[in-house]
């Protein structure tokens, strides 16, 4: 089977065939690259990726906007097409920052395995193009290729593992720093 | 008599006796006109033939047609009735073991697989109902049948009609050795279909965890065991089957035999008439049929008894509660508690509560705090008395809780649990669920009122998502009628206020600009068509088709047509009847063949000359549905982007006969009732509905029409929209119309629509809106953020206090100072009690888990 050509094809075609005054870009085949070179879906099967690429869905946000509100329902995953976005928790009442993602950058992967509500918000601090991948995507298609689901499910725990730890160096860094500016201010 | 301790002919004998009776009568009379015919046949011969007399042969025959005939309709009528009966005896014996069911103590629901209860309340029971119908008339038919022929054939030679009873007696012992055997197989057999039950639901109930770690193997082995076993007990039981059904032919085959023999050796001596033979070997022949139906009765008597008391067995044990009217004198329950003593024990003598002692007076607030598995929230099981203590007593207002009726205890004390569970179906359904519970029974005159309902909804925090779940509706237009004035002054206000917040996730219903997320059809009319806007309507649409050759639009949009077909077709070829997979195609999936067809033969780029004339209208659908925002299956080629922007235009002025100027700027306030009358006659001329600016678009959700167009991001809009919609209903006194609206909303199947966080603070407000004396909290609030639940602990302690009973398990330390008085638990102990100040002055374990929570 050769869905990926077919499918790329017909993108090419329709693109070739009036190339001259068609000049929007075939989408699928940008979200496609896009995620051919992510972290989470590169070298798997071309196939694979096509389908993941055809079902994400493009979403755009300003300035100042939520991509992800603590305690709502998750139910999709995030990749940063273009932009900066911070990741913070909410905490008795304060939000605390944790991270900041750039271009290229998953997150809410978990969001791919389980159901639960965030513990976490994302807001976008300059204008944001992001692609998300629905849970329910993400099923379908393991359904279909159930012998990519093992890769990804350990590519995904690794994702959540490096997030974690770098989330935990900034906060860490910050505790000590706060601690010796305090030690200084005794001084 | 206990509902399981039934014997199964006690719902025959007791239901529907006129009815068996009928059936009774009916099934004698089709008797008479069964044997009537065969004394026809031997009049026929021995008579009409012998004699000669052709007058004589008319009349038998006729007679004898005529008793076939009633034979039959009889035949039909107690068929008929059989089912009548017995679907009206299932009806009852069905309602009756739900309601025993529902009222079955908690630990029989956690023994028992939910598939094993599901398949015993649905498919095992209607394999008994065949039985019951005819439970009592078949036997009593079939042996006066068989008796009245026996007659019969005894009346013509009382030699030859005892002799061919001769093989009864073996059959009457062979047979009942043979069904015994086969009755041992079934009930294993039923055993082996529930385990079977218990493990597809099981697998379904737990899919999640199933499709997460790819156990489809071990799953299937768990199946697999139970196919095999009931492969084999299937063959066994077919091999007895036809074991009876081989040795029941086989003595059939004796009685002829003997009949001929003898009977042949009569008549052949003259001492028998040749229309005699002939009669007795129908009467032979008959007497069969009624065997055969107290051999069919007999197997399908065992069949059902079998299923019958293993259903019962299941479901055999004493209810909880012993159900009696509510004491009519007794007074309202006022709410005070005491606790002396108690104790829960569960198997091998594990103590999960030991010695609980408190007395709280009516209106007072309990606080239960303590380390995981100090057994709080089995203590608020017990007090809500959905787990009975093993030790100790509970008494409400001074009398022990055992001399309340269910009913007293159901009205005066409600219950939130921990992980509450919400219902399929509405908002309201869910919230009004206790109340409407109460209001059947008898034990609420009325349930909730608006005013109520909104208060307790607002008092918990979900007034901001019923509102939305409001705007998201879409309306009935004679529901909309009335709001639409103010609908459209909001649209005004949100386009003012907020169309820069929304810009990235709210696409504008603009004239000049092309609608990325509106289908192309959309885009061409810069509106709707009809009331509900169908895309297959608009295509028999004489003018709009004859608009789209004019403007040079049908071919271009039948090749882009072909592309999205093509490219569907190659995609998503092999994944046909998936919803969720065709929606990046404007394709349903089972439109796939039918376009498969298509582009079989013409291909994207061929000559369209080759195109039927239906094949024509299905690619134009595909290319006017087709949404290029959300439809990634192909791009829109730019060249009929520009095609439909230009073609808008005209289509407004020469079709739709629109003042574009005039539409998109609108008409000052005061001016709008006078363009509603207008707009009114606008659409009923052509059917299409413009986006203007003072056009309410039924076909559209409220939010897309005070928002002016079209949702792309919902939590974006969410965020920005809710506080100017909130602000702006208020004003115009329509936030009662829209949270009403938005009760409806539909809550999915077990509340999947809803967060985590709504899902509790819905189960929270139907607690409240119970409006019981006494109120149980375990953790109400732990999935919500800490303004909420600060908002409704303050709710808790101001509007509740004095007078509903709150005993609430709280896990966040810094809300206990609102409650009266607290306990500590520790391993199923009280390690503490006392007021808030009394336990931190004392310095001991609650004052330990207030500062080490601050830390």
């Amino acid at each position: 089977m050769t869905i990926l050509s077919n499918a790329k094809g017909s993108c090419m075609n329709s693109s070739t065939a009036a190339e001259s005054e068609n000049n929007n870009i075939c989408r699928l085949t940008s979200d496609f690259e896009l995620l051919r070179q992510s972290s989470l879906f590169s070298g798997l099967h071309l196939d694979v990726v096509k389908l993941f690429a055809y079902l994400s869905v493009r979403r755009a946000y300003d300035q100042g906007d939520r991509l992800i509100e603590q305690g709502d329902q998750a139910d999709r995953a995030f990749i940063l097409n273009d932009g900066a976005v911070e990741i913070s928790i909410s905490h008795k009442g304060t939000d605390v920052l944790l991270q900041r993602l750039h271009k290229g950058d998953f997150f809410g992967e978990l969001a791919l395995l389980a159901q639960f509500d965030w513990f976490f918000s994302a807001r976008a601090v300059t204008e944001v193009q992001a692609l998300t991948i629905e849970r329910k995507a993400f099923q379908k298609i393991l359904e279909k290729y159930p012998d990519h689901k093992d890769v990804l499910i350990e590519r995904i725990i690794q994702l959540r593992v490096e997030r974690l730890i770098s989330q935990t160096t900034f906060m860490l860094d910050r505790i000590v720093l706060n601690d010796a500016d305090a030690k200084a201010s005794l001084i | 008599m206990q509902l399981t301790k039934r014997p199964l002919f006690y719902w025959i004998k007791k239901r529907y006796r006129a009815l068996q009776v009928v059936l009774l009568l009916v099934i004698v009379v089709g008797l008479f006109f069964r044997v009537y015919p065969l004394e026809m046949q031997r009049k026929i011969i021995n008579i009409a033939i012998n004699l000669k007399m052709v007058d004589k042969l008319y009349l038998y025959c006729a007679l004898y047609m005529g008793a076939v005939v009633t034979a039959g309709i009889m035949k039909y009528l107690a068929n008929v009735l059989e089912s009548v009966i017995s679907q009206k005896i299932l009806i009852g014996m069905r309602r009756e073991l739900y309601q025993h069911m529902l009222k079955l103590p908690l630990p029989f629901f956690h023994r028992t697989q939910t598939g094993t209860i599901t398949s015993a309340m649905t498919a095992e029971l209607n394999a008994i109902a065949a039985f019951l119908g005819g439970a009592l008339a078949v036997p009593i038919t079939s042996v006066l049948t068989f008796a009245v022929f026996l007659g019969f054939m005894i009346y013509l030679n009382p030699l030859l009609g005892l002799l061919s009873m001769i093989v009864y007696p073996f059959e009457l012992t062979v047979i009942p050795l043979l069904q015994r055997v086969h009755n041992r197989y079934n009930q294993k057999r039923v055993m082996v279909v529930r385990r079977m039950a218990s493990v597809v639901n099981e697998a379904a109930e737990g899919i999640h965890e199933v499709q997460g770690n790819g156990s489809f193997l071990l799953e299937q082995l768990k199946l697999d065991r139970l196919i095999y076993r009931l492969y084999t007990l299937a063959v066994r039981l077919d091999i007895l089957k036809f074991g009876i059904k081989f040795s029941n032919n086989l003595f059939q085959s004796f009685g002829p035999f003997i009949l001929f023999l003898v009977g042949g050796y009569l008549a052949i001596n003259g001492e028998f008439t040749i229309g005699a033979l002939v009669a007795f070997l129908s009467a032979y022949e008959k007497v069969y049929d009624p065997w055969k139906e107290v051999i069919i009765y007999y197997q399908s008597y065992q069949d059902a008894q079998v299923r019958y008391r293993q259903i019962m067995e299941l479901f055999d044990y004493q209810p909880q509660f012993l159900l009696e009217a509510p004491a009519t004198d007794s007074p309202p329950m006022k709410g005070a508690i005491e606790a002396e003593a108690i104790g829960y024990r569960v198997k091998e003598n594990i103590q999960l509560l030991d010695d609980i002692n408190f007395r709280l007076e009516a209106g007072q607030h309990l606080a239960l705090v303590g380390f995981s598995g100090s057994g709080k929230s089995t203590l608020s099981l017990i007090l809500s008395r959905l787990y009975q203590q093993s030790s100790g007593s509970l008494s409400i207002d001074g009398q022990p809780i055992e001399m309340l009726t269910q009913a007293e205890v159901v009205a005066g004390i409600s219950t939130m649990a921990q992980h509450p569970f919400i219902f399929t179906g509405t908002v309201r359904d869910n919230l009004l669920y206790a109340s409407t519970a109460l209001h059947l029974a008898g034990l609420k005159n009325e349930l909730p009122e608006q005013r109520e309902i909104f208060e307790t909804v607002t008092a918990v925090g979900l007034a901001p998502d019923v509102i939305r779940w409001g705007l998201r509706s879409t309306i009935p237009p004679q529901r909309a009628e009335p709001m639409i004035p103010s609908f459209l002054k909001m649209r005004r206000i949100v386009q003012q206020q907020l169309s820069k917040e929304v810009a990235q996730a709210v696409e504008f219903y603009d004239v000049n600009s092309f609608l990325r997320y509106s289908p192309l059809a959309v885009n061409i009319m810069f509106g709707n068509y009809g009331i509900a806007h169908t895309t297959k309507k608009l295509l028999t649409n004489q003018e709009f088709r004859t608009f789209l050759k004019d403007q040079r639009l049908e071919d271009p949009l039948l090749e882009f047509g072909l592309t999205i077909a093509a490219a569907t077709v190659s995609l998503l070829g092999s994944f046909s009847g998936d919803d969720f997979l065709f929606k990046g195609s404007p394709m349903r999936p089972d439109q796939l063949k039918n376009y498969a067809r298509i582009t079989d033969r013409i291909k994207p780029g061929d000559s369209l000359a080759g195109l039927k004339q239906n094949e024509r209208n299905r690619l134009l659908l595909l290319s006017l549905k087709f949404i290029p925002g959300l439809h990634k299956i192909t791009t829109l080629p730019k060249r009929l982007e520009t095609a439909i922007m230009s073609a808008r235009l005209r289509f407004l002025q020469d079709v739709a006969g629109i003042d574009i100027e005039r539409c998109s700027s609108g008409l000052p306030q005061s001016e709008i009732t006078a363009l509603a009358v207008q707009s009114e006659a606008v659409p009923a001329k052509t059917s299409f509905t413009p986006f203007c600016i003072n056009h309410y678009l039924y076909s559209r959700t409220l939010q897309d029409n005070i928002i002016f167009g079209t949702v792309i991001n919902r939590d974006l809009v969410r965020e920005h929209l809710s506080v100017v919609a909130e602000e702006a209903l208020r004003q115009y006194g329509l936030m009662d119309d829209i949270m009403e609206i938005g009760l409806d909303f539909h809550v999915g199947s077990k509340g999947d629509n809803l967060s985590g966080g709504q899902k509790q603070k819905l189960a929270l407000a139907r607690a409240l809106l119970k409006n019981s004396p006494i109120l149980i909290l375990d953790e109400a609030t732990a999935s919500l953020d800490n303004s909420s639940q600060t908002r409704i602990q303050h709710y808790i302690s101001t509007k509740l206090r004095g007078n509903t009973t709150v005993i609430a398990v709280v896990h966040r330390l810094d809300m206990i100072s609102e409650y009266d008085h607290i306990l500590v638990m520790k391993e199923g102990k009280i390690v503490e009690s006392g007021t808030y100040d009394d336990l931190i002055e004392r310095q001991g374990v609650l004052y330990e888990l207030v500062n080490s929570s601050r830390e």
